[in-house]
């Protein structure tokens, strides 16, 4: 081992993303064979993860009305969705009778929990 | 021209994009798994192979929304996990005869929900600006980004976010 062992500020540099080109890349290089160094970079990626939940707003607790809530709010979209496939269904012609509507197949998008930050707007802009 | 088979030319705009998310986001997606105990290499092997199939996902048009970098973390925890199932925990995390019962360190007491609960009063007694630059920069926006947002230069953003953190870190290590 030639290089010094990390310092403590170096770990956090690197894992905030405020260490960059060579001089990360030569931590990386030197924590690679160096398992007292990994340790530290850990520490340092499990405070950085931790202040990151911390940014987050904090998540309720689901008291008992809560917890009726959510089933409770499904119901009622039930009766209007059905309510609504009632009122419309003279309307619509045979051929598209039988065809999920919009605002159904918008209930059938995955959603991904915990996701914050969009990457369209980070994104390069195309050629 | 179906989707499956862009043109050449769409093909390379679109990867040159998807190349810049990765360049942007692959440090989060890094240290979400070194914080996990796996080791730098084995992070980076982790972190590839998650990209790899969030690409596969996005070509095949399987990916209604694109949230970075919190898809790619959660994708990275279910290869993390698999890893983990598979064996491929970092040497240093695995029990020996000879570790000793790890003490509560100053990140783990930060993990606690009452740390968590200080760090929030901490960061609400910041200026608005400061806080915002701060939050910013943890959801992974470039600072570049945060600067235009906030009026400021990249530089002091840069500056802002490592004073706070400095600031919370120390204060973490004093929590009892």
């Amino acid at each position: 081992m030639t290089t010094p062992h990390l310092s403590p500020e170096q770990a956090a540099q690197w894992v905030t993303g405020l260490l960059e080109g060579p001089a990360a890349a030569a931590l990386e290089a030197h924590v690679a064979d160096c398992s007292q160094c990994t340790r530290l970079l850990q520490a340092e990626a499990r405070i950085e993860v931790a202040l990151q939940q911390a940014t987050q707003p904090e998540a309720r607790p689901r008291t008992p009305w809560r917890r009726l809530a959510a089933p409770l709010a499904a119901a009622a979209a039930a009766v209007i969705v059905a309510s609504w496939g009632l009122s419309t269904s003279g309307e619509r012609s045979g051929a598209d009778a039988g065809t999920t509507s919009p605002s159904l197949q918008a209930f059938k998008v995955p959603r991904y929990e915990g996701t914050t930050v969009h990457a369209i707007l980070t994104a390069p802009a195309p050629l | 021209m179906s989707p499956l088979s862009p043109s050449p030319l769409a093909s390379l705009s679109q990867r040159q994009a998807w190349d810049g998310l990765v360049r942007l986001h692959s440090r989060r997606v890094w240290v979400s798994l070194l914080a996990q105990g796996f080791c730098l290499e084995q992070a980076q092997e982790l972190t590839q192979e998650t990209w790899a199939r969030l690409w596969a996902q996005h070509h095949r048009g399987a990916l209604a929304e694109l949230s970075l970098p919190g898809l790619a973390i959660t994708q990275a925890g279910f290869l993390a996990r698999d890893a983990l199932r598979r064996g491929l925990r970092s040497a240093e995390e695995a029990p020996g005869p000879e570790r000793e019962a790890p003490l509560p360190s100053p990140e783990d007491r930060l993990a606690s929900a009452q740390t968590l609960r200080a760090v929030r009063r901490e960061l609400g007694t910041l200026p608005e600006h400061h806080r915002r630059a701060f939050e910013l920069a943890h959801e992974g926006v470039p600072h570049a980004d945060i600067g235009r947002r906030l009026d400021l230069t990249p530089q002091r953003v840069r500056q802002l976010v490592w004073e706070i953190r400095t600031r919370l870190r120390a204060r973490f290590g004093e929590t009892p």
